[in-house]
């Protein structure tokens, strides 16, 4: 195994790939009383269509999901309450790119919960029957996400963006197609999915990593996988303009809110300049969209926005999007502001010190991060996923100047938007 | 936590450890809490963090916290039973990390944000109207919606209703006046523990606090804890445009965080409501399919127990049965021993775990500070690992149901039977 220290951070990791592929990370925090064990799989809700050797193969929406609430099950014992009596806690969540199982503990010798969380996500065992009473929690789960109104303010956006891309469905699917989830799509989605050399595994722990490595290989040995068959993510051949330029839903709420978003082009050349790229303009946003900018004062004096105001950008190797959202009653104000906000930040140039300035911000903030055993792991997959190490993700920030940010802005390309807007066409008075 | 009385009720407590890439300077300010100062003090949190004399735009207020290598800044107020808390937290990056000196800047900053807050109608009105969005946003959020309109149903205008948040009726009335004055009332009378947390040496902290953190001696004696005492077995049901209704009961413990049942009675709500193991997520979610989420909780500075679901209205009789049924069967210790032990080693694992988190080391030495006992995640373990079925029994048949409430999807008619 291979022993990586970085002396910036003073942070040790260890690093192997077993003979069945499955990728081991082992970061060892001395000072810490608790461990934190993750399994990553790169299948998430986005991956609901992919491409095998034989031709594309699709599932229903939500089934990433569903496959992570049904992995818990097991006939043989309750994997849930065999982590309880180890003194561990376990859980899961799906997102749009990963599905990732943990445990936390706080005991010495993490050997047995270490086992459990290998063995039951390397193994399915489900019921037509099970499958439908988790259809029921499933779709309570669906509900309360559904009567959030800032989740929904995005997933009414991705919609109104995408023609098809699957970030136009929520991550635990539909109602409708969550109904129609078979213990064939299940089995089906695991087998293809959930091999050795398609999952991660991150331990972080003060336990001896040597120890922990043997008993990882010790666990791996007894078992036998078929050969992994390489899977992809569907190329969708997602057309550049929005759905629509404007949407508008109801909920029962006191404040209406409003969100831009701009579907940009996808970077193509590769991990490296995308990241880079999200950092230049990462740097502009926040010189020109936020405190730091002093006509973000008039915006809240002049109740354009409020301390709700935020932006968000993304660009993935699948999708790129930069997103305004705020609570107002005038949106066309907030979309005026931010159409010569933006023409404003293509024509001039950032001011050097800003740079710096926000230089020192993200270095203090990337430096807190490993503060937390639970963020470690899922940072260092998410950037695993994204074909970048954790340490170079966070250089990568040094890297930024006048150059780069020129560079990003001028890659941007504004010309397909929607504004999307949350109202209460039933509120009678104000409360 | 090493403890030093700076003078009067205005306590210093720092621990020099070197695992944490930050430094923690944390303030606590405790008085009496009440709905008019708990909205006072929300809107001086607000205009605290937003600006100061020596930085009066919000662009030198980020630049001070950039100077600062991105600090993390968090001013706001908490309830603590009948008590309320100003707590002021800032951490900065351990000097290891820049080869720069920060620990000073640090104390300084802290020092104007506290000594120096921007007081004037502009920056007031802007506090103002935040919170007041804040609020209404908290009520969109169903299932904040319920739980809030459920402990003000409850509490019975005892400490149980009051938000620390603040609320919307005292804030339409507030003057900047009432702010200014409750202020002043915060740095002459409030009892204050200065927290600091990474590593750092006594000496060259106790110095700095001299310089900068220097606060007059105060008399002054706030209780916290109580049992809270109401009305039994109320019923309210309020409608609105929702996907979900949701079900919120709330029990009053009749035990206080004192008492000797208070462990035991932590110990049963983990069994009933907190794992995925418990009683009520195995009867009502697991074994049902009624809900996604259901959880037992304890407020434990108010002497109640909160349950919390959300569900298909026509469910909820029968998820509020169930429950029913499974708080009977805690009290007639009617459960398998594995989930009594499993629950014994999640509330271990729950109390070592605070050693690797600044904020649970902190939280967990304020409540011994408000307790006034000296508690260590060690002496409490001995006390959980002594506790018995009987006594968790005991304390369960304490409970009484004081409220249930349905936040209810609008449109359905009242249930007869919940």
């Amino acid at each position: 195994m291979q022993k990586i220290y970085n002396q910036k951070f003073k942070e040790t990791l260890y690093e192997e790939q077993l003979p069945n592929g499955l990728h081991v990370v082992i970061w060892y925090k001395k000072d810490y009383v608790s461990s934190n064990a993750l399994i990553a799989v790169p299948y998430g809700s986005l991956d609901y269509r992919q491409l095998t050797s034989e031709g594309v193969y699709e599932v229903p929406c939500g089934t990433a999901h569903f496959l992570e609430h049904k992995l818990f099950e097991d006939p043989q014992k309750d994997v849930m309450a065999a982590f309880s009596a180890m003194g561990a806690n376990v859980n899961a969540f799906t997102s749009y790119n990963e599905t990732v199982y943990y445990f936390n503990t706080s005991k010495e010798d993490i050997t047995e919960p270490l086992n459990l969380l290998l063995n039951f996500v390397q193994t399915l065992n489900i019921t037509d029957e099970s499958i439908e009473k988790e259809k029921g929690i499933i779709i309570q789960e669906l509900l309360m996400y559904k009567q959030m109104p800032d989740i929904r303010l995005f997933n009414e956006t991705f919609s109104a963006i995408y023609h098809d891309f699957p970030l136009k469905y929520d991550i635990g699917g539909s109602v409708e197609s969550v109904t129609s989830i078979t213990r064939t799509d299940l089995m089906e989605c695991y087998r293809r999915n959930y091999h050795p050399a398609n999952m991660y595994l991150v331990v972080v722990s003060a336990q001896d990593p040597q120890i922990l490595m043997s008993v990882i290989k010790d666990n791996q040995s007894t078992k036998e996988f078929s050969t992994f068959e390489p899977i992809k993510r569907f190329q969708y051949q997602e057309p550049n303009t929005c759905v629509t330029l404007s949407g508008k839903f109801n909920m029962d709420v006191n404040t209406n809110k409003a969100c831009l978003a701009f579907k940009l082009p996808i970077i193509i050349e590769s991990s490296s300049e995308r990241v880079l790229t999200e950092w230049g303009l990462r740097f502009l946003l926040e010189a020109y969209f936020t405190g730091m900018n002093a006509e973000y004062q008039d915006w809240l004096d002049n109740e354009i926005i409020t301390d709700y105001f935020g932006y968000d950008i993304d660009l993935s190797k699948d999708y790129a999007i930069l997103m305004f959202y705020n609570e107002c009653n005038d949106i066309t104000k907030f979309r005026t502001m931010i159409t010569k906000q933006l023409e404003k930040m293509k024509k001039e140039l950032i001011d050097e010190a800003l740079i710096t300035q926000l230089k020192r911000r993200y270095y203090g903030q990337a430096v807190r991060m490993f503060n937390s055993i639970n963020d470690i792991g899922v940072t260092y997959i998410r950037d695993l996923f994204n074909h970048l190490d954790l340490f170079s993700s966070i250089e990568v920030i040094n890297q930024v100047d006048t150059s780069v940010i020129n560079k990003a802005c001028d890659r941007i390309d504004l010309s397909n938007s929607t504004l999307v807007e949350l109202t209460n066409d039933d509120k009678e008075e104000n409360i | 936590m090493e403890r030093i009385s700076l003078t009067k009720n205005v306590n210093l407590n720092i621990q020099s450890i070197d695992k944490f890439k930050d430094v923690t300077l944390e303030l606590r300010f405790l008085n009496k809490l009440s709905g008019e100062s708990a909205t006072k003090r929300a809107v001086l949190a607000l205009i605290m963090q937003d600006r100061s004399t020596l930085y009066q735009t919000k662009a030198l207020m980020n630049k001070a916290i950039d100077d600062l290598y991105g600090a993390s800044l968090s001013i706001r107020g908490y309830g603590y039973g009948q008590a309320e808390v100003l707590r002021l937290s800032l951490k900065t990056i351990n000097e290891v990390y820049v080869n720069e000196s920060l620990l000073e800047k640090q104390f300084a900053f802290a020092h104007e944000l506290i000594f120096n807050p921007l007081f004037n109608e502009k920056v007031f009105k802007e506090a103002k109207l935040a919170l007041h969005n804040e609020l209404l946003r908290l009520q969109d959020d169903p299932r904040e919606y319920a739980t809030k309109l459920a402990l003000e149903a409850a509490g019975n205008e005892q400490a149980l209703a009051i938000s620390a948040a603040g609320n919307i009726d005292d804030l339409k009335s507030l003057k900047l006046a009432d702010v200014i004055a409750e202020y002043e009332s915060i740095l002459a009378n409030d009892l204050i523990s200065i927290n600091v947390i990474g590593g750092v040496d006594k000496e060259k902290i106790i110095e700095l606090c001299e310089k900068y953190l220097n606060f007059c001696a105060r008399n002054g004696e706030y209780s916290s804890y109580y049992a809270i005492k109401t009305e039994l077995d109320r019923h309210q049901e309020i409608s609105k445009t929702i996907e979900q209704s949701n079900l919120i009961m709330v029990y009053n413990t009749n035990i206080m965080i004192t008492d000797e049942l208070y462990w035991p009675l932590k110990l049963g709500t983990i069994i009933l409501g907190q794992l995925p193991i418990s009683l009520l997520f195995i009867e009502v979610r697991e074994k049902r399919s009624l809900c996604y989420y259901i959880s037992a909780n304890l407020l434990s500075f108010d002497g109640a127990m909160l349950i919390s679901t959300g569900a298909d209205y026509e469910n909820i009789a029968q998820i509020t049965s169930v429950t029913l049924e499974q708080i009977h069967r805690v009290t007639l210790h009617d459960y398998p021993l594995e989930l009594f032990e499993a629950a014994k080693k999640m509330i271990i694992n729950s109390l070592n775990s605070t050693k690797d988190s600044v904020s649970s080391i902190l939280n967990f030495d304020y409540q011994n500070q408000l307790l006034n006992k000296e508690d260590t995640t060690l002496s409490i373990e001995h006390l959980i690992q002594k506790i018995t079925i009987e006594e968790i029994s005991m304390a369960f048949s304490k409970l009484e149901i004081n409220m249930t409430f349905v936040l209810k999807k609008k449109g359905i008619t009242n249930a007869e039977n919940i």
